[in-house]
């Protein structure tokens, strides 16, 4: 082959290259552009807005599986869908992880996580596959449940009715969608919703202690007391200490040193006069 | 025994620190805020006497204009009138006097006790003067206060010197009563209003600076752009009204407490009859109340999130509370019964504040149950029931002190006529306006509306007769007013002890006292008690 053919040869490639490249740039993805904020959600819209009312679910077992059958105890929902090996699997093992530093409760007897599957195409295997991946048995002991809608024409209404968003990309054949949970009171009412990549096994509690707030028992008051000292930043998406409650504290204690002290004072210079007579 | 009168000289009773002077200082401070709250009153009953814009300019500020009017009202006469003038004006006067002390324990303290009152009047007033009038109620719930255009500070500031002078009132009166008290006189020897403001003055002492705290973070919230009462940003708005709360359901007593203690003082003198259960009315009416008063204040929250067992457990303290209230009437009765009753101006204020104790009382109980608070909490109902036993009867309390130991403090003694003439008016008066509001309260009647078209038309009737009672009020509180400063001109010279009371204010002192306030220093024997008529 002559040094010209093999010249020729070269910049047709390189031509070939930078045609390829020159595509690939001005032809952008169809989905790698999408604004996050379209999955960010108006979180006070939808606080106490009830989840899976006479929604039929299917659990690990293809069994149907029914929110009003589970214990009476606040529980983490947690969108996903069971052939994700991205963004759900992450959110499970840390969700995990978090919720193993929790002290106060424990899963399947203070709270429950329920896995809702918003793939349409999921199965009863897809499901044990991820079960198993993430090793935990879903079942009422460990308190982790699995599900999948019945009927998948229903699944964008009902996750809709929570303001939950996500997209299927064809090219890449996968969903996008937020890695949120959502924190909900034993009678399904949305408490609240957390990023599980960006919060602390504190905020985990304090929202499950926030989500059975109306049902605490006067055994539990030290747990309600410790909640009542934070409060929940939206802008943060965690909780900070209440300082109002520590300043109230403070006053009040000021309160009660002000009368003691000024007895005192009193008491010392009473006792100086006495002692001058 | 007479004090000769050294004229007036201004500059005496600016620097003064006799306690008796500052007592008169906390008197007209108090009736000061109390006339200007009963102005805004009569604004706020013409306003409701029809529906839609009345005296309002016009339907879209409406609101803000009678928020206003609404905001000085509850501010004037909780924190101007009613615990000032019973725990600054009475117990200043009074207390040292009872117990047999020269002064108070801290003089120099009290004097700038009542002029950090004064400012807190004087800034109370500038309501009138900025062009941002504050609209935010007596309790200034965020995130309204923190929204309005109204002025947030204004209502900040007022908190802080009033809190601030009761403070150091509370720190004065404990002291001097733990430490001050004549040789010989034992605490079962107390006079019950000594009892009443030393249960009632722990109770301030203790809760106030928990009001200030929340007023002072509402002002950061306010104008320095923190977020403590933000929900958006990391803080908790119903964490001030648990704050308010806290202090202000135990405010409740810190004015019901010295008004029984002003009524027990005129009942045992008129009826000639030592306290009936002066034990239980103390120990067990006066001191349980203070233990359990910080107990209480969730009720006034009923309607936000909390768990069941608190809300029910609050219901419970509440109700609670009427036992040792009821202990405390129970001896107030007692107090009465086969006396040598002599009915004059104070005792028609006591024989009232009897009736309006129960009525107050009795309809204080559906709002402390939860089901039925839910319904009437927000009502007039709820208006009419603190107007009772809130307003009307610690009003009455005051004007029953003055009229009481009036003779005492000016030497001279009132027009009986006026005065009955002004009781009578001021009675029917409250009668008139309240019962109507009881009324359409359980039909549902919100509380705080300028403009009620959007209900039964027949509301318009009832707050119709409600605005002619509120007039017949004013007359009343203008007779019985002038009477007190007419006849400290020219009435009637006052001997020592007109009522024939047995209290050390009344047979060991001048009248008026003098400086020094007892000729020699005082003692009393095991035997001896401010109520020892037989």
């Amino acid at each position: 082959m002559g040094t010209g053919r093999i010249t020729w040869l070269m910049a047709m490639v390189i031509w070939g290259m930078l045609l390829q490249g020159a595509w690939a740039f001005s032809k952008p993805t169809e989905h790698s552009d999408i604004d996050p904020n379209l999955f960010r959600i108006d979180e006070q819209k939808y606080m106490g807005v009830k989840f899976g009312n006479e929604v039929m679910l299917l659990d690990e077992n293809g069994k149907p599986f029914e929110f009003a059958n589970l214990p009476n105890l606040p529980f983490v929902l947690v969108p996903a869908y069971y052939t994700c090996d991205g963004a759900c699997f992450n959110v499970g093992v840390a969700l995990k992880e978090l919720l193993k530093d929790v002290k106060s409760m424990s899963a399947g007897k203070g709270f429950n996580v329920v896995f809702v599957s918003f793939d349409k195409n999921d199965t009863t295997e897809s499901l044990s596959k991820f079960v198993k991946q993430l090793d935990i048995p879903g079942d009422p002991v460990t308190g982790w449940r699995f599900t999948r809608y019945e009927k998948p024409e229903v699944i964008t209404q009902e996750m809709g009715k929570i303001g939950y968003k996500f997209f299927w990309s064809p090219r890449d054949r996968t969903f996008f969608h937020p890695t949120l949970v959502m924190i909900l009171t034993p009678e399904g009412r949305v408490a609240r919703y957390l990023n599980v990549l960006n919060v602390t096994p504190k905020d985990i509690e304090l929202a499950l202690l926030e989500a059975k707030s109306n049902q605490f028992k006067p055994s539990e008051t030290l747990d309600y007391l410790v909640s009542l000292c934070y409060s929940y930043n939206f802008k943060e998406g965690r909780y900070t200490l209440s300082i109002p409650v520590f300043v109230g504290l403070g006053s009040f204690l000021l309160g009660i040193g002000l009368l003691v002290g000024s007895l005192g004072i009193y008491r010392l210079i009473y006792h100086r006069k006495n002692i001058g007579k | 025994m007479s004090t000769a009168s050294s004229g007036f000289k201004l500059s005496e009773w600016i620097f003064t620190t006799d306690h008796k002077r500052i007592g008169i200082l906390y008197l007209i401070g108090s009736i000061a805020a109390f006339s200007l709250a009963g102005i805004m009153a009569l604004l706020i009953r013409i306003e409701q006497a029809a529906p839609g814009p009345t005296i309002v300019s016009d339907a879209y500020t409406g609101g803000d204009q009678y928020n206003v009017w609404l905001y000085f009202h509850g501010a004037a006469m909780i924190l101007g009138f009613l615990i000032p003038g019973l725990t600054g004006f009475a117990a200043n006067y009074l207390l040292p006097l009872m117990i047999g002390a020269k002064d108070v324990a801290f003089p120099r303290i009290n004097a700038l006790s009542v002029w950090l009152f004064w400012a807190g009047i004087v800034v109370a007033l500038l309501t009138f003067v900025v062009p941002d009038k504050p609209d935010i109620m007596w309790t200034g719930y965020p995130p309204y206060s923190i929204t309005t255009a109204g002025n947030t500070a204004l209502y900040v500031f007022t908190v802080h010197l009033i809190g601030f002078s009761s403070i150091l009132a509370s720190v004065n009166f404990l002291v001097t009563i733990i430490y001050m008290r004549a040789p010989g006189m034992g605490w079962n020897q107390l006079n019950m209003f000594v009892w009443s403001c030393f249960t009632a003055l722990i109770i301030q002492l203790v809760f106030v600076p928990v009001l200030a705290a929340a007023v002072t973070l509402l002002l950061f919230d306010r104008y320095l752009g923190t977020h403590f009462f933000d929900p958006a940003n990391g803080g908790d708005v119903l964490l001030y009204q648990n704050l308010f709360w806290f202090y202000s359901h135990p405010a409740v007593y810190v004015i019901f407490l010295p008004a029984m203690g002003i009524f027990y003082e005129i009942f045992a003198t008129m009826a000639k009859n030592p306290i009936f259960n002066y034990k239980a009315a103390v120990y067990g009416g006066m001191c349980f109340i203070v233990l359990i008063s910080g107990e209480v204040w969730v009720h006034h929250l009923y309607y936000s999130g909390m768990p069941d067992w608190l809300r029910i457990g609050q219901m419970v303290t509440t109700l609670l509370i009427s036992i040792p209230v009821g202990l405390m009437t129970i001896s107030l009765f007692g107090t009465l019964y086969k006396g040598s009753i002599t009915f004059n101006i104070p005792m028609y204020y006591g024989t009232a504040a009897l009736y309006l104790l129960l009525i107050g009382g009795l309809t204080g109980i559906p709002l402390a149950m939860t089901v039925m608070s839910v319904h009437l909490g927000e009502t007039s109902f709820t208006h009419a029931h603190f107007h009772f036993i809130m307003g009307i009867f610690a009003t009455f309390s005051v004007f029953a002190a003055v009229d009481f130991w009036f003779p005492k403090i000016s030497g001279r003694m009132l027009n009986p006529a006026q005065g009955k003439l002004g009781f009578w008016l001021n009675f029917i008066g409250v009668n008139i306006t309240f019962w109507p509001l009881f009324i359409i309260g359980v039909e549902g009647m919100p509380r705080r509306y300028w403009d009620y078209s959007q209900f039964p038309s027949h509301f318009a009737h009832y707050h119709k007769v409600a605005t002619l009672g509120a007039f017949i009020v004013a007359i009343g509180m203008v007779l019985t007013i002038s009477n007190w400063i007419i006849s400290a001109i020219k009435g009637e010279k006052a001997p020592d002890n007109p009522w024939g009371s047995n209290s050390l204010e009344w047979t060991h002192t001048a009248t008026p006292p003098g400086p020094g306030n007892f000729p020699k220093e005082v003692t009393v024997d095991a035997d001896w008690t401010p109520y020892n008529y037989k």
